[in-house]
């Protein structure tokens, strides 16, 4: 099973959620997906011990002797990563898309490919969480200067072992990482807080995942009775699940600051999350 | 040769010169020769990335030799460098007319950068 | 006129609060909502959009079918999969490189701009505010900030207004930077958490990378005061002052709720009152007074 963890707005609690789930369950496989900014390290303490390897995409080389300066590929590129000065190119990889076009048009076959860095995959198969029973982890770190976190998410997925719980914790937001992220998963989890800013932003990660076909349901982070309403409202009218109501609580916010995941001080919410996740299984078998 | 100032505007040496290279909404560009004034919109304004570098493609398709602006970021820097045009940076941009700009290149008033506007490259360290 | 732009680097840490609750208590003001992948600041102000205009933010293949004779090499050239099967092009896997459309035989395929997006222009609680949505899975969301950005910029001097407040998107990518370019000062709403202060590193680089002032906002200092401190002087080292510092304060959880601004709610509470401190040195500081 695949569960990707999401949230339209930042902040709302997706890692909270995604690495207290991951620490209540066995055998679970746990993908940090937010390549830009990977932070669930900082909860579920990995150790890489060298376990890593680069990601590259190809960029073109121009071969100056064949290069007549006709100027095709500079006209052609889209991504504004050709110049010509002069007689002669001069590339911008970092602004390069990949996407050979300008090896292919070249009417003088001056352009090959060279590779350029986009990011590297590190992964453990041990954490210094005492809670985390089994867990292999993984994060994907964007190259600086890289535009597209796209490339690097789908390399990072080639890795997902199917006869594990995978969780993947997505970027925050609705851009094509986030589609990237949650793409061929068996269930999404949306987390969202108990305010018009929260129930904003859920409506819009519910369009993105309807778009999906991918079932889903809601976790309410810093949940209060009288707030709750408003989430709980639109989900009855949508007929959405809530699946889990972590309290709006100060010392969660504590542990939280100091990169402690709650489950590990509150052993008894292990159960909750078990819970949800069995419910997620009948929900998508 | 060709001198370009990065602008606010265009019409007249009375607008603000722009602090931006590869933003900027104009180039006013003085052609020394004739002594004339163009002004040509900047397509690179609204390019989602490589704003500067199309700018530099501009200004090399215009034939302009020396560029005077507020700040240049290390993509352009480089194009700039390879292109073989000078640039000349304001103090103060915002305070200077482009014509006020132009006067302070002539009477040797500018200096030039020894590297792009910043040394870090914006987003991860 | 000046312009303030207000950025957290991590999501969520109350930067749209401070922005429109600051707004509030700021003559000749303007907004820009510059989150367009989830603007929310219209949820506290309550606007009536004047105008509208569509955005064209990027430019696809499109196939004319009259002319294409299926031979198939679109398909087989496109790095991105984007053209299917039945030789369909799928809009949101299409990077518009144009390679398709080079080299068609059949001279099918052309590159068509696609909105992607809406600008609105409103009147609201504290004056004026621009504000835009991006379609879902929409890219290119650094061009539509520019463009609210100078739209903003645009209808403020129309209205010969002192101050464009830019409430920013969250991140350190693209639109982070097209959001702070050009601005005068950048607040920097901040919360004193282990992933907080990561985000908040990355954005002090921004910030000397642009030469842009920041000035320093703690936000629930109290759930971690020894990070409190550390933020305090971690940022005083970057030239980045401190402003002020919000406690865990519930009055502006409870007027979130409500979707009203946290003055209007509670006019005294410990927020309202570091609010009004960082007017007076908005004041003082960037608009000169």
């Amino acid at each position: 099973m695949i569960i990707t963890i999401m949230s339209g707005k930042g902040g709302t609690g997706k890692t909270t959620a995604a690495v207290n789930l991951a620490l209540s369950l066995k055998n679970v496989q746990f993908l940090d997906a937010d390549v830009e900014e990977p932070d669930a390290s900082i909860f579920l303490k990995p150790e890489f011990s060298q376990q890593e390897k680069t990601i590259w995409r190809n960029v073109p080389e121009i071969d100056e002797e064949k290069c007549t300066g006709c100027r095709k590929c500079v006209d052609f590129c889209q991504y504004n990563a050709l110049v010509l000065l002069g007689e002669r190119i001069l590339v911008y990889p970092e602004l390069c898309g990949s996407c050979t076009g300008c090896r292919i048009i070249c009417p003088e076959d001056a352009i090959s490919d060279q590779k350029r860095q986009v990011g590297t995959i590190s992964w453990s198969t041990n954490t210094e969480s005492e809670k985390a029973d089994s867990l292999e982890f993984w994060q994907g770190l964007l190259t600086i200067g890289e535009a597209s976190a796209v490339p690097l998410i789908a390399e990072l997925k080639k890795n997902i072992s199917e006869d594990k719980t995978v969780i993947i914790d997505a970027p925050p937001g609705a851009s094509c990482s986030v589609i990237e992220s949650a793409g061929g998963s068996s269930f999404v989890i949306l987390v969202t807080e108990p305010t018009p800013f929260g129930l904003h932003d859920l409506k819009i990660a519910v369009e993105l995942t309807e778009k999906l076909g991918i079932p889903y349901g809601v976790i309410i982070n810093r949940s209060e009775t009288e707030a709750d309403k408003i989430i709980i409202d639109y989900c009855q009218e949508q007929e959405i699940t809530i699946l889990l109501k972590i309290p709006f609580s100060r010392e969660i916010a504590e542990l939280y600051s100091r990169g402690i995941p709650f489950v590990e001080e509150k052993p008894e919410w292990q159960e909750k999350f078990r819970k949800m996740a069995a419910a997620i299984e009948g929900m998508t078998a | 040769m060709k001198i370009a100032v990065t602008a606010r505007d265009k019409g007249s040496t009375d607008v603000e010169a722009d602090s931006r290279f590869g933003r900027c909404r104009c180039f006013a560009i003085y052609n020394t020769e004739k002594e004339k004034w163009d002004f040509i919109e900047n397509r690179s304004l609204e390019a989602s990335h490589g704003a500067g570098v199309q700018a530099v493609q501009t200004l090399t398709d215009q034939g302009v030799s020396v560029l005077i602006t507020g700040r240049v970021g290390p993509k352009a820097f480089r194009g700039l460098q390879q292109a073989g045009i000078e640039i000349y940076l304001l103090e103060d941009p915002g305070e200077s007319t482009v014509g006020e700009a132009l006067a302070a290149y002539n009477n040797s008033e500018l200096s030039q950068p020894a590297g792009p506007s910043s040394r870090r490259h914006p987003g991860r360290r | 006129m000046k312009k303030l732009a207000v950025i957290s680097g991590k999501g969520g840490t109350g930067k749209t609060t401070f922005a429109a609750n600051l707004a509030l208590i700021t003559d000749s003001v303007m907004l820009a909502d510059c989150d367009v992948d989830a603007p929310n600041l219209h949820l506290l102000l309550s606007p009536e959009i004047i105008k509208s205009q569509d955005f064209y933010g990027a430019r696809l293949a499109v196939k004319d079918a009259d002319r294409c004779s299926d031979c198939g090499l679109c398909r087989e050239l496109c790095h991105f999969q984007a053209i299917d099967a039945a030789g369909q092009i799928m809009d949101y896997k299409c990077e518009g490189c144009g390679l398709c459309v080079a080299c068609c035989p059949e001279r099918a395929l052309k590159l068509v701009e696609h909105k992607t997006g809406d600008i609105f222009f409103s009147s609201c609680r504290s004056g004026s505010l621009v504000h835009a949505r991006l379609k879902i899975g929409a890219e290119n969301s650094g061009k539509l900030v520019s463009r609210v950005k100078t739209e903003a910029e645009k209808w403020a001097a129309e209205q010969g207004q002192q101050l464009v407040i830019i409430d920013g998107s969250p991140g350190v990518g693209c639109p982070v930077i097209a959001s702070l370019s050009g601005a005068d000062g950048a607040l920097l709403i901040s919360e004193p958490t282990l992933s907080g202060i990561s985000d908040l590193k990355r954005i002090a680089d921004l910030l000397e990378h642009f030469s842009i002032p920041g000035y320093l906002i703690i936000n629930k200092h109290d759930i971690n005061e020894e990070l409190t401190d550390y933020l305090i002087d971690y940022c005083q080292e970057r030239n980045i002052p401190l402003w002020a510092k919000v406690p865990f304060d519930t009055a502006v959880v409870r007027a979130l709720e409500r979707g009203e601004p946290v003055l209007e709610y509670s006019a005294d509470s410990p927020f309202s009152r570091q609010l009004k401190q960082v007017k007076a040195m908005l004041e003082e500081r960037i608009l000169g007074k």
